[in-house]
């Protein structure tokens, strides 16, 4: 069977941009690139369209963050996921189903507190809950690990492979070539300009190169001679067999740094990160990472004991220090974008790949995006977000 | 047999069966076949693999959800219930099903996302497989422990192949671990006329010879640490084993064919275990569909339980007369089965060949059209850490597979 979107014909020897890495940035920048008029764009994934963290990510969509940058941002996010389904004409299932960062401590609550307090001002819907509203919201949920949180009525989740499937095929319907089981080898540049790529089918000539290969991204950028200061790690995640519903609001615990929401189909998915995230390359479930999972959704939800898990997985990322994502130009190197260094990319794809094409396209960053640029990462200039729920150890 | 009856309670009723036997094999015995519904048109299922394979005889047992009746061995006294409760609607699903079919909730909705979210609220609810557990029945399992093993040699499987290689090994020095998730050794050998006593033999041979044989002990998985990770009763054990022999056996392959999953379709292997291992009859009348010499035998061993069976062969005459084992059943060959009838579980099937269509009525099928290995722990450390094959997988080093040739 064809998969949609998926050229079926050979590589041409030239494009006017190639983004490299068919997961959700990538599709979703081509989509956008396309839809603003630009021709002639090639997708080039190692894999088959969102075989990487675009299909093993937690799914999670909200924009309550504590930081200005992650918050307008990630809030551009939502509402594009709110039309996704009708722009694309595919169904995403985009479910805003709410969205709660849970606070289990005082200090955690202060924290939120504090962040909420900026919500309003930031154009963001959110409202700070104590732990009677949290009971009443999620009365799964242990009450020994609910002292409140910061409630998105209007977050939720979206169905991964969905979400692939709709870019891909919205994007090849626009004439984008998506390109799999195609690894890029090489980058060609010449005095401080990108020329073309290798694959291993062919070279390919190009003045753009879009680097958007996920937990490759390092790996893809040192081709064109372009350090990316990231480090590579693994999250795993687990699904459980189908209950009814018994959680309504997707979730992340600051906590126990972990995540989770009840699906349509009734399974509890989630991910939980240790406290020393070990650089990893592998795709490999560990059982050190399962029965962390395992331990903190019990303790978190207690009548999970005893509920049969289906699945149990693995996948990487490229995480820069301050696990913001790297988008934008390479001021030294012309023609080459970055679209990488995400944790948090599904829920930022739609955003991500429409303000990036906006700077492609037309040579200005976005101000929403701005924040975002290697050079912050150069200059050790780092975004202070202090609601995620994923940690490197020591950072 | 001079077997102990043991009670326990289904919905609400009190069901009687014999010490040794599954509580699906029990329930079966007192004639209910309809122990779930399937997760999006809640069609009834029942008992089909036998060998705690497939979701569709997984029940509630006192308070927990998702165990498998087929395999789970009766106590007594426990407190069964299907998970969902059956309901006048059950039947709407499927019979609105061609308006409604597979995914079409990407394609129909998308230019309506408030139906979506309508949709969404309705579909939870009928979606869902099971409950949460009790809070009690859930409480009871948080003080499972957790160890740390190493072992010289790991058996998976206490089968015949497992028991004699957990011989050999210890027999040659070596501590020996054999892990069996069933209660009792043997695997399939207690499924064949005379086989208990054979893998009452073996188990002798291995432990006699120093190996440990542990029961109720499930191989979850084998993961990039070198770990095997156990499940047993009392909780996990992270085994490293410095070699492992994998000898899980087989899974029996179904065939698909129009209502094939109503109750009383099941898998040959899985019908003799029922009428074997716990002397329960799969049904009255039987049909067994199949192109292979041991779907023969399994119709013979019916047959000899005083049951009628007759065998549909789907290969020409000579090779299907060629298996056949006992003349009092009657074969039709080149023939298949093309659907099977009954509203809640099969009162008749539909037999096609050359000369057009047939109907047979009968109260139970089983399928033997081959088997395929189960090889799930090796093909994870083969196919792991990558999603992109470009070589073959090589077998790590200490990896034995019994049965292998």
């Amino acid at each position: 069977m064809p998969i949609p979107g998926v050229a079926r014909g050979g590589l041409r020897r030239t494009y006017d941009v190639v983004i490299v890495g068919g997961g959700i940035q990538g599709l979703a920048l081509a989509y956008e690139l396309s839809a603003r008029g630009l021709r002639d764009i090639c997708v080039l994934e190692a894999g088959y369209p969102g075989c990487g963290a675009s299909g093993r990510n937690g799914e999670l969509v909200r924009s309550a963050f504590s930081s200005v940058e992650w918050a307008t941002f990630f809030d551009a996010s939502l509402r594009r996921w709110r039309d996704l389904s009708v722009e694309l004409g595919f169904n995403v299932l985009f479910t805003p189903a709410g969205y709660l960062v849970l606070a289990s401590t005082q200090e955690e609550l202060d924290r939120c507190r504090g962040f909420a307090a900026r919500h309003r001002d930031l154009g963001l819907v959110t409202e700070l809950l104590g732990d009677r509203e949290v009971r009443e919201l999620a009365p799964a949920l242990n009450p020994e690990l609910v002292a409140g949180g910061v409630y998105q009525p209007d977050g939720g989740f979206a169905h991964h492979d969905a979400a692939v499937w709709a870019y891909a095929r919205a994007a090849a319907r626009r004439g984008v070539e998506v390109h799999p089981f195609t690894r890029v080898t090489g980058i060609r540049t010449d005095g401080g300009r990108v020329l073309g790529v290798g694959t291993t089918r062919g070279e390919i000539s190009t003045p753009v190169v879009v680097d958007a290969a996920g937990g490759h991204a390092r790996d893809v950028a040192g081709m064109a001679g372009v350090p990316l200061p990231t480090t590579t790690h693994r999250l795993e995640a687990i699904v459980t067999e189908s209950l009814a519903p018994f959680l309504r609001p997707a979730l992340a615990t600051l906590h126990l740094l972990g995540y989770c929401h009840q699906t349509t189909r009734g399974e509890l998915v989630g991910g939980t990160e240790q406290n020393v995230m070990e650089p990893a390359t592998s795709l490999n479930g560990s059982l050190r990472g399962l029965r962390d999972m395992a331990q903190k959704f019990v303790r978190l939800i207690p009548q999970l004991a005893g509920v049969r898990l289906l699945r149990h997985w693995a996948g990487i990322v490229d995480v820069t220090a301050d696990l913001a994502p790297v988008l934008g130009p390479v001021p030294e190197l012309e023609g080459f974008f970055l679209d990488c260094g995400w944790v948090y990319g599904f829920m930022g794809a739609p955003a991500a790949g429409s303000l990036l094409a906006e700077a492609i396209d037309s040579g200005n960053v976005p101000e929403l995006i701005a924040p975002f640029s290697i050079e912050r990462l150069r200059a050790g200039d780092y975004i202070r977000e202090s609601s995620l729920v994923v940690t490197l150890g020591d950072a | 047999m001079n077997a102990e009856r043991l009670d326990f309670r289904f919905e609400g009723g009190v069901v009687s069966g014999v010490a040794g036997q599954s509580i699906g094999s029990a329930l079966h015995a007192a004639g209910v076949r309809v122990l779930s519904s399937s997760f999006k048109y809640r069609r009834p299922r029942g008992l089909y693999c036998v060998a705690g394979a497939c979701p569709n005889c997984a029940v509630r047992v006192d308070g927990l959800p998702g165990v498998p009746a087929c395999v789970t061995p009766l106590r007594g006294g426990e407190i069964v219930e299907r998970d969902r409760r059956s309901s006048v609607m059950d039947p709407v699903p499927d019979r609105i099903s061609r308006w409604v079919p597979a995914g079409f909730y990407y394609h129909r909705l998308p230019r309506r996302p408030w139906l979506w979210l309508r949709t969404e609220r309705v579909l939870a609810r009928i979606a869902a497989a099971g409950r949460l557990p009790d809070p009690d029945a859930a409480a009871a399992l948080l003080d499972g422990g957790f160890e740390e093993r190493r072992v010289e040699v790991v058996v998976v499987g206490a089968g015949s192949a497992g028991l004699d290689a957990a011989a050999g090994a210890a027999r040659a020095g070596s501590s020996v671990l054999v892990l069996e998730r069933d209660h009792q050794p043997g695997g399939f050998l207690l499924s064949e006329p005379g086989g208990a006593t054979r893998a009452g033999e073996l188990v002798t041979a291995a432990t006699g010879a120093g190996a440990e044989l542990m029961l109720g002990a499930t191989a979850l998985g084998w993961f990039e640490e070198g770990l095997l990770a156990v499940a047993t009763r009392s909780g996990l054990i992270a085994l490293e084993p410095g070699r492992l022999v994998l000898a899980t056996g087989s899974y029996e392959r179904g065939l698909p064919f129009a209502d094939g999953d109503r109750p009383g379709v099941m898998l040959a292997a899985g019908a003799q275990r029922m009428l074997v291992r716990d002397g329960v009859r799969p049904g009255g009348r039987i049909v067994v569909i199949t192109d292979e010499p041991y779907g023969h035998a399994a119709a013979a061993l019916l047959h000899g339980a005083g049951i009628d069976v007759s065998v549909v062969d789907r290969r020409p005459a000579d090779a299907a007369h060629a298996d056949a084992v006992d003349a009092g059943v009657p074969v039709l060959a080149g023939r298949t089965i093309a659907a099977a009838h009954g509203r809640r579980s099969v009162e008749a099937i539909s037999v096609v060949g050359p000369n057009g269509r047939s109907r047979l009525p009968c109260d139970a099928v089983a399928i033997a059209v081959g088997r395929r290995p189960a090889d799930e722990l090796l093909l994870e450390r083969l196919y792991a850490g990558s999603v992109i094959l470009e070589t073959a997988p090589e077998r790590p080093p200490g990896v034995e597979v019994a049965g292998e040739r």
